[in-house]
């Protein structure tokens, strides 16, 4: 009652008018600035030249102007006043800077969750197709592995850890508070997925320039509000909105330039041969050149002796170029804003045959406020269309790469050779062709009911089609293989309602704040497949109705629905002691009746210790301290849709008699449900003089049970997997450091530097009858989860040359035992490292990556083995001469077929990559005044521009490791050198 | 105050009546391309269908099964290989890695169609929607698959776990049974599938088992295990039902519905894909698959079936010309529609060659050597003469089933191998022979997820 009679009060009240500028420090004007008065929810946006004005009903009260990027000002004010300037001071690691949080912002002062954010500004400085790659080694904690080299190629995010053993370790992406699906859209489609093209990250459907932030939820705190989805972390990202001002255009324009970042080594001819040639010495067989000899050797007996082809070279000699072309133009009066921009980017690749991406896309914006500041619309629409065309080139790479160097890519009759069963000349005629269209709109409508009392609803509209053909040619295949062409269409559309209600309070010292709100969604995929083979004429390639015969078509139908209610109470006294809470109750339809409903919730708290008199008075280079501390629970249910029941149907190729058989889908489990992982986060963050160095520490110790996974099982089951929750507890936990620092700031110079690191550990901590499960061997109690196994070497046996592997305890052992630990794919620590100066107008930024790990290598058959060529590290191999060795001997009669997954193939493959320099320069205003230009900035950006790393690792690039064949992440072409240049205009 | 408390419950109780009704908000409409596997058993043609595409796993022309006519070619010594896949370089140097990629696709094929038929007869037999004799015949033809598929895995595996539900729990710690247990079991089936079916192919052509279908399998399967006398008997039961008779020429044996097939798988466009990697694209090139100098030689120079069955090309590399034969039982490689080609799995030769042998066994050399002539007499071959020894007309039949039944499902290989005489066939042609490799490696990844299982031995 005390409030409202206080309202009533207010508005029997005078009415104050604010009025003012708002400039940068270079004078300036900065429009679309939020304008509030403090403790109420009176707020407007600087005009075009950042003017504002502003009515408010209480007669004295604190001013607040914020912009992202900026530090907060406050001022306070008495009555009405006009003429105010307002200078805002650029933020580089301000505490007071905003945080976007799930379903509101706060700032890093306050919030009691942990939360990593980088910002446009440093997105606009990576040349990245994908916007996630802007990520890798920026933030602690966050795991950013590029699977592949091709352009909109998958990108794998861990955010703390694996927690799940399968599949589902996808973070939850929103976008302007809509959800939208990270995971590769065909995983149902297997031959388009697993084919050229590879899985096509959706994530590139997001124009990296359009990007205001990111920021990336980690601990219970600030997952929990996103309940059952929440469990591997929450990806918030925010496009770029309208501010009103001047109309304001902006053209962004760039060239670059890549080649390939390393080049794994291998054999050349001469040393290939002579290793060859040893393996039949050493085996006492004599080649033949008979091709229905078990001892057929066309390397030595047919092809050239003296003229080989350097296969690296061939595949990764050439360089790649991208183009970038952006404009925006925005502008608003009054109560309007609008911004519309729109954006072309292509690339190609470096390896052989034609291979383009394409991608435009436009996007619009508009936002209205009411007169009375009481309504606020926003809508913002966004549409991509992505051409991808590839050869099957790129499925070839791993192959081709590994031939023998004399390998001859022609008979002597001029026909191509597919002796290897593989030819490059050959499989640039294989081409896949994705059409990706993607179009996102979120509405946003807001209505101000009381002055503390909010509505807020969101309704967000995702669709994407996906369109490929994927054809096989006569000319791309050996005679011995039917042409076909695979045609896919792949959609999905999404919907999504979430009303909101907040409501805030001040009570003297106190500040209480409530969210309530509501989610609805509702996802339909829709898939078809034909494949079809046998095509008269290869120009018919993609005409269905030139086809012979038609072997498989297949549709597919998904439905996913998705409610929950959820609720935020805040609590703030004297901005020292924060709690907050969330709470969260979500049903899902995937799964089954009596399953589907699962609670999650969390608390955390935050003291602002620097807050005490004592420490302001005593320890005054202390200027900021805070111990934050949370606790909740999150869930998951990346798992496929229907997975709770029984069913049959036709997959599509299945026609038996005529009739079209139906066959069993899945081993179904009614009984599985929500997994939870139970996330502890207790942190530290200090500010010392100033707040000019922040340190933050956090050790967080997430465990997850009842994951969620498909359950692998021996197929005399029928099947190989099946939906089970696996009676596991998995703990993930770690420390995660991060420091920033302005070492240097002067008028005309300025330095500052960030630095984080994370420790991740991972282990199983229990899993229930271990011993008895399908993971008893796969697994090991007490060790991480990413564990390598394989064969233990013990080294070379002197007397044969040959490796000696270990039995289950560790002895040298002639029958050895497949499930010794080789090794963890967890890193033991990674972390970036960012300097930026700025000199006047220059400004040069410099960041660092690194990763202490292993991984498997691409060694397969043990040196001298015929149809593989291998790298040079098995130059090294024993011989009578070259006994302190531990590569086996050469042989070219019967494999060891160990070796490949055994130790020897487990390098260490850490790394420290400088993986971006830019360096930018803004013409002087002065000259630019004459000009009619607002701005105009020139920029360089290096991507991966050097490497430390062990070159003698058998990978191809430390970052992505190996390319393993069969799997569709294998499908990869290295990590590029890129260059570019650009130029951005203002006007 | 008043204002907010209404709006908020005004909101709370929206939010309420919202999910008062909660189920409703997440609850999914029927699928539209999936059946719940208790409507498929409510109907008879959905069961149908549901058991076609048991014979679709085994028998598609992209099917594991099918596709391991080849392999068993090369694993025995009747085919070379000449490319450089290491899947089939394995199987010509018999030795399997116990990750194979194709021995791996085998194993799962055909345990897929043992869970297919378990869900189909445990379906059946919980229906309430099916009659009687739909239900029984249902289970006959479910009983036959199975029982073939159990018959392939315990001759290429020796030690495998039989499968009878659909239960994962139990399914995916079994271990390994006797191979006289799967005998049993397989007999078992065979028997119960002779007797619910009827005599008659249902649906057009012959491509589904009926009664002669199982008792032609129990005869192979009784022979196997030298019960002589039961597997004359369920061959005689086969031959005398003058279905099958006579003989085609030698050029239409494997065309569709031909006069002999007892079983074929069948195929949409009246070719096997296989024939892609058997026959050469052109006449001059290397064919994948060269029949091996020893069987090739094994043909009588006027055996019909070496000039049908076997072709020749000439290959010339470095000026120097070299005939290569390869195989071609079948040779559709496009839809053709007037003469197709379905993959035969039992035909009338095979129960002439049981005979004989089930008959030479039992003494009878004279109808042995009869049922053989048979044979012979289509091939363009003189007729034996009746008065031969006992283990000259076996030698004799088991040469005939070389000729007669290379290149289809094994026989070679598990002929050798039930007459225990692999490694002194093998051992000779094959450096890389071992006495171990009578038996494929159980998969590595059966291994991995199911520890109660043992790799055989020399693996």
């Amino acid at each position: 009652m005390a409030t409202l009679c206080l309202i009533f009060k207010a508005k029997a009240q005078e009415v104050v008018t604010l009025s003012g500028r708002v400039t940068d420090q270079q004078n300036r004007s900065l429009s679309g600035v939020t304008i509030k008065i403090k403790n109420t929810t009176t707020e407007t946006l600087t005009n075009y030249s950042g003017y504002f004005s502003i009515i408010c009903f209480i007669k004295q009260g604190t001013i607040q102007a914020s912009f992202l990027g900026y530090k907060i000002y406050e001022a306070s004010f008495n009555g009405t006043t006009n003429n105010l300037s307002i200078k805002l001071q650029e933020s580089t690691n301000d505490l007071n800077e905003v945080q976007v949080i799930g379903y509101g912002q706060t700032t890093r002062r306050l919030n009691t969750g942990s939360v990593s954010s980088i910002s446009a500004k440093q997105i606009e400085q990576q040349p990245v197709t994908n916007v996630l790659s802007a990520l890798s080694g920026r933030m602690p904690g966050v795991f950013v592995q590029t699977t592949n080299g091709l352009p909109g190629g998958n990108i794998n995010i861990q955010i703390r850890g694996k927690g799940s053993i399968a599949a589902g370790t996808n973070p939850l992406y929103i976008v302007d508070g809509v959800p939208y699906d990270g995971a590769a859209p065909n995983p149902t489609n297997s031959d388009l997925s697993g084919s050229i093209a590879g899985t096509i990250s959706p994530l590139n459907n997001l124009n990296p320039s359009d990007i205001e932030s990111i920021t990336v939820l980690k601990d219970a705190d600030a997952t929990s509000i996103y309940g059952s989805r929440g469990s591997n972390g929450v990806v918030l990202i925010t496009t770029k909105m309208a501010s009103t001002g001047d109309t304001r255009i902006v053209f962004n324009i760039q060239q670059g330039v890549s080649k390939v970042a390393q080049k794994p080594k291998l054999l050349n001819l001469k040393d290939y041969l002579e290793i060859r040639e040893e393996a039949f010495t050493n085996e006492g067989i004599t080649p033949s050149a008979d091709p229905t000899s078990p001892y057929y050797a066309p390397d030595l007996k047919v092809w050239s002796q003296t003229q080989g082809t350097d296969w690296v070279d061939y595949l990764f000699g050439n360089s790649a170029r991208s183009s970038d072309l952006q404009g925006r133009v925005s502008g608003g009066k009054g109560q309007t804003t609008f911004s519309v921009s729109g954006n072309y980017h292509y690339e190609n690749l470096i390896i052989p045959g034609s291979n383009d991406f394409r991608r435009s896309g436009l996007s619009s914006q508009f936002q209205h406020q009411s007169e009375n500041n009481k309504l606020r619309i926003a809508i913002s629409n966004s549409f991509t269309h992505q051409y991808n065309a590839l050869s099957n080139a790129i499925n070839a790479i791993d192959g081709t790469m590994l031939l023998a160097p004399n390998y001859p890519l022609r008979l002597p009759d001029g026909s191509l050779n597919w002796y290897a069963g593989i030819n490059i000349l050959g499989e640039i005629n294989a081409r896949s062709k994705t059409k990706t269209d993607n179009s996102i709109t979120s509405l946003n409508i807001g209505y101000n009911i009381l002055p503390l009392l909010n509505f807020k609803i969101n309704a967000g509209y995702t669709k994407t089609t996906y369109d490929q053909i994927l054809t096989f040619p006569n000319s791309a295949i050996p005679s011995y293989v039917i042409n076909n062409t695979t045609f896919g269409k792949n959609s999905s559309q999404s919907f999504l309602l979430e009303p909101q209600l907040d409501y805030s309070v001040k009570l003297k010292s106190v500040s209480i704040s409530f969210l309530a709100g509501a989610t609805l969604q509702n996802r339909q995929n829709d898939m078809q497949m034909i494949k079809a083979s046998n095509f008269k004429r290869e120009s018919l390639m993609e005409d269905l109705g030139s086809a012979g015969t038609i072997d498989v078509r297949t549709n597919d139908y998904m439905q996913y629905k998705y409610a929950s209610l959820f609720g935020r109470a805040a609590f703030n006294l004297n901005d020292t002691y924060i709690l907050n809470t969330t709470i969260r109750r979500d049903g899902s339809s995937r799964f089954g009746p009596g399953q589907r409903f699962g609670n999650f919730g969390s608390v955390g708290a935050a003291w602002i210790f620097s807050n005490l008199s004592f420490i302001k008075e005593r320890l005054s280079f202390l200027s900021y301290g805070k111990i934050r501390g949370s606790y909740g629970t999150s869930g998951n249910d990346q798992i496929g849709d229907y997975q709770y029941l029984s069913t049959y149907s036709s997959p599509g190729s299945n026609i038996y008699q005529n009739v079209a058989a139906v066959s069993p889908n899945r081993i179904a489990n009614a009984h599985f449900h929500w997994e939870t992982t139970h996330k502890t986060d207790i942190a530290l963050e200090l500010g010392f003089l100033k707040d000019r160095l922040i340190l933050s520490a956090d050790y967080y110790l997430n465990r997850s049970k009842d994951q969620l996974i498909l359950y692998s099982i021996p197929q005399i089951t029928g099947f190989a997997d099946y939906q089970a929750n696996l009676p596991a507890v998995i703990e993930n936990k770690g420390l995660e450091l991060s420091i920033n620092a302005n070492i240097l700031a002067t008028a005309d110079f300025s330095w500052s530097t960030s630095f984080n690191l994370t420790l991740p550990r991972n282990k199983l901590k229990s899993f229930q009858d271990f011993q008895n499960s399908s993971y008893a061997k796969i697994f090991e109690l007490g060790y991480d989860i990413t564990r390598i196994y394989g064969y233990k070497s013990l080294g070379i046996d002197q007397a044969t040359g040959k490796l000696q592997y270990a039995d289950k305890n560790g002895e040298v052992s002639s029958i050895a035992y497949p499930y010794n630990t080789l090794g963890k794919l967890t890193p033991d620590y990674y972390g970036g490292f960012n300097n930026t100066f700025k000199y006047k107008n220059f400004e040069l930024s410099v960041f660092a990556q690194f990763v202490k790990q292993v991984a498997q290598g691409g060694l397969r058959l043990i040196p001298g083995s015929f149809g593989l060529n291998s790298y040079n590290l098995v130059k090294n191999r024993w011989t009578e001469s070259n006994r302190n060795t531990h590569i086996p001997k050469a042989s070219a009669n019967g494999f060891d077929i160990n070796y490949g997954s055994s130790s020897e193939n487990v390098f260490n493959t850490s790394y420290f990559r400088l993986k971006n320099v830019s360096l930018s320069y803004n013409l002087p205003e002065t000259f630019l005044a004459r000009l009619k230009i607002n701005q105009l900035r020139v920029f360089a950006e290096g991507q991966n521009l050097f490497t430390l790393w062990n070159k003698n690792a058998a990978i191809l690039d430390p970052e992505f490791g190996v390319m393993k064949s069969g799997s569709s992440l294998s499908i990869n072409s290295p990590t590029l050198t890129t260059v570019v240049l650009g130029i951005q205009l203002t006007l | 105050m008043k204002k907010i408390y209404k709006y908020t419950f005004t909101l709370l109780f929206a939010l309420s009546m919202l999910f008062s009704s909660c189920d409703k908000f997440v609850e999914i409409p029927e699928s539209k391309n999936q059946i719940e596997t208790d409507v498929v058993f409510a109907d008879s043609a959905i069961a149908t269908s549901a058991l076609l595409g048991v014979y679709y796993t085994l028998g598609s022309p992209t099917s594991a099964v099918s596709f391991h006519n080849k392999y068993m070619s090369l694993y025995s010594d009747e085919y070379l290989y000449t490319s450089s896949f290491p899947s089939p370089m394995q199987f010509g140097q018999s030795k399997l890695l116990p990750d194979n990629f194709d021995n791996t696709f085998l194993w799962n094929n055909l345990y897929s169609v043992v869970y297919q038929c378990n869900s189909l007869i445990e379906g059946v037999n919980k229906s309430t929607g099916l009659t009687q004799s739909a239900k029984t015949l249902l289970k006959g033809e479910a009983e036959f698959l199975r029982a073939f598929a159990n018959f392939y895995l315990v001759n290429l595996y020796d030690n495998i776990p039989l499968i009878l539900t659909t239960e994962v729990s139990k399914n995916a710690h079994a271990s390994q049974n006797s191979s006289d247990l799967v005998y049993d079991q397989i007999i078992k089936d065979l028997l119960a599938a002779k007797s619910e079916l009827g005599l008659d192919y249902k649906g057009a052509g012959r491509v589904r088992a009926n009664s002669l279908v199982a008792s032609a399998l129990l005869a192979r399967v009784y022979l196997y295990l030298g019960k002589w006398n039961e597997a004359e008997q369920e061959a005689t039961r086969v031959i005398s039902t003058g279905l099958y008779t006579p003989l085609p020429l030698i050029e239409n044996v494997f065309l569709a519905n031909s006069q002999e097939t007892i079983l074929q798988f069948w195929n949409q466009n009246g070719f096997l894909n296989d024939t892609y990697d058997l026959i050469p694209a052109l006449a001059t090139d290397l064919p994948q698959y060269t029949i091996t100098p020893g069987l090739y030689e094994a043909f009588d120079a006027n055996d019909i079936r070496k000039s049908h069955w076997i072709s020749t090309n000439i290959v010339t590399i470095d000026g120097v010309s070299e005939a290569y034969h390869y195989p071609s039982k079948y040779k559709n490689k496009a839809p053709n529609a007037e003469k197709s080609e379905y993959l035969s799995v039992l035909r009338l030769s095979e129960q002439y060659l049981i005979r004989a042998e089930a008959l030479a066994q039992q003494e009878n050399i004279a109808d042995a050597v009869a049922g053989l002539n048979v044979i012979r007499n289509r091939a363009g071959l003189l007729p034996l003469p009746n008065i031969i020894s006992k283990q000259d007309c076996l030698t004799a039949i088991a040469k005939e089933r070389q000729l007669e039944l290379f290149g289809e499902w094994g026989h070679r290989f598990m002929d050798l191998k039930r007459t225990r005489q692999l490694n002194q066939i093998l051992g000779p042609l094959k450096s890389t022979w071992k006495a171990t490799a009578k038996a494929f490696p159980i998969p590595q990844n059966e291994l991995t997820y199911n520890s109660k299982l043992i790799q055989n031995d020399g693996y």
